[in-house]
């Protein structure tokens, strides 16, 4: 009995930390197209499948297609943030968070602009929506 | 023993209650400007600065605006939102963040038609009061003109039973050529907000 009554509390309290977490992932991407998804906390339960980048006009169009893991609705947000040559951030707390929706199993695909010609680089966090 | 299980029995009662007290405890604290998350059915910061956002993306990359920005800096003004909504809503907000986008994309120079008053005003106390260098007193009538003028309209569908409230807005946006009056570019920004009992 003092088993079941130990583990519930640890369930429950895991639980409830748990539901303090945001899931969270970030892509890190230059001009050339390269990138690296990194995870953070739990991870976000999307696959990138493919990111693309050129310059239109002087200005960083990025550009990433995306597959949802869950075979539910999933929603999730966005924010793209822009870096110049040297890393600094350009524009740095402009870019707002953007409500994502995917429903089970969709391949979906988010664009981005650079605020101006100076980024050449670029981060896109990722959050689980319900979340926040 | 006994005394052992007592004391992990209340570290994780501890635990739980602390985990409680940091979810849910009422507090003010300063928030996230950026953050998406809705809070009723009605236009908020966020559909502003989505609607901002797509608005500003859409007509950098339209070709034929790319074209017009290639080599110079047109001058646009933007005219106030059509607000078709029943709510009310800070048009000039939305506005003013897409000229801001928009300026600082260095891509297009912006006049002013809001701030006309005080430019007279200022204008006028130059050449009056004779307390500015005449050489230096800004003259009447030398200001550039817009080229372009930037128009929209916000209009909303909503839908209502028992248990929903659904929502859409839908926010449209065209350059129009002042000289010639072709819209030279047009897009729109659909949001769908659904309440849920």
């Amino acid at each position: 009995m003092k088993k079941i009554l130990f583990s519930a509390l640890s369930a429950v309290s895991l639980l409830f930390v748990q539901g303090c977490w945001t899931s969270v992932m970030d892509v890190d991407g230059a001009a050339d197209g390269t990138s690296t998804v990194n995870f953070k906390n739990s991870p976000v339960d999307i696959k990138v499948l493919d990111t693309r980048s050129r310059f239109v006009n002087g200005l960083l169009q990025v550009n990433l297609e995306l597959e949802s893991g869950y075979s539910n609705p999933y929603r999730l947000e966005y924010k793209f943030s822009w870096y110049d040559s040297g890393g600094m951030e350009v524009d740095p707390a402009r870019s707002a968070w953007i409500p994502f929706y995917l429903n089970g199993r969709e391949t979906k695909t988010i664009q981005g602009l650079a605020p101006n010609p100076s980024a050449k680089a670029f981060k896109i966090k990722f959050r689980e929506a319900d979340k926040q | 023993m006994i005394k052992k299980r007592v004391f992990l029995l209340t570290l994780i009662s501890g635990g739980l209650v602390a985990a409680l007290v940091s979810c849910s405890s009422p507090t003010v604290k300063y928030g996230d400007p950026t953050s998406a998350k809705p809070i009723s059915t009605d236009f908020g910061s966020n559909d502003l600065q989505q609607t901002a956002n797509s608005m500003v993306n859409s007509m950098l990359t339209f070709p034929p605006v790319v074209e017009l920005t290639r080599n110079r800096r047109p001058i646009i003004e933007v005219s106030k939102v059509n607000n078709k909504t029943m709510q009310h809503i800070d048009t000039q907000s939305l506005t003013d963040s897409i000229r801001t986008k928009l300026l600082r994309s260095g891509k297009f120079r912006f006049t002013d038609r809001s701030s006309d008053k005080q430019t007279i005003e200022e204008i006028r106390a130059q050449q009056e009061s004779g307390l500015n260098d005449q050489n230096t007193v800004t003259q009447f009538g030398q200001q550039y003109s817009a080229e372009f003028i930037l128009v929209s309209n916000l209009s909303e569908i909503k839908q209502r039973n028992e248990d929903v409230i659904d929502v859409y807005y839908k926010f449209t946006m065209s350059l129009k050529n002042l000289k010639t009056g072709i819209l030279e570019w047009s897009d729109e920004q659909e949001i769908r907000k659904i309440k849920e009992r």
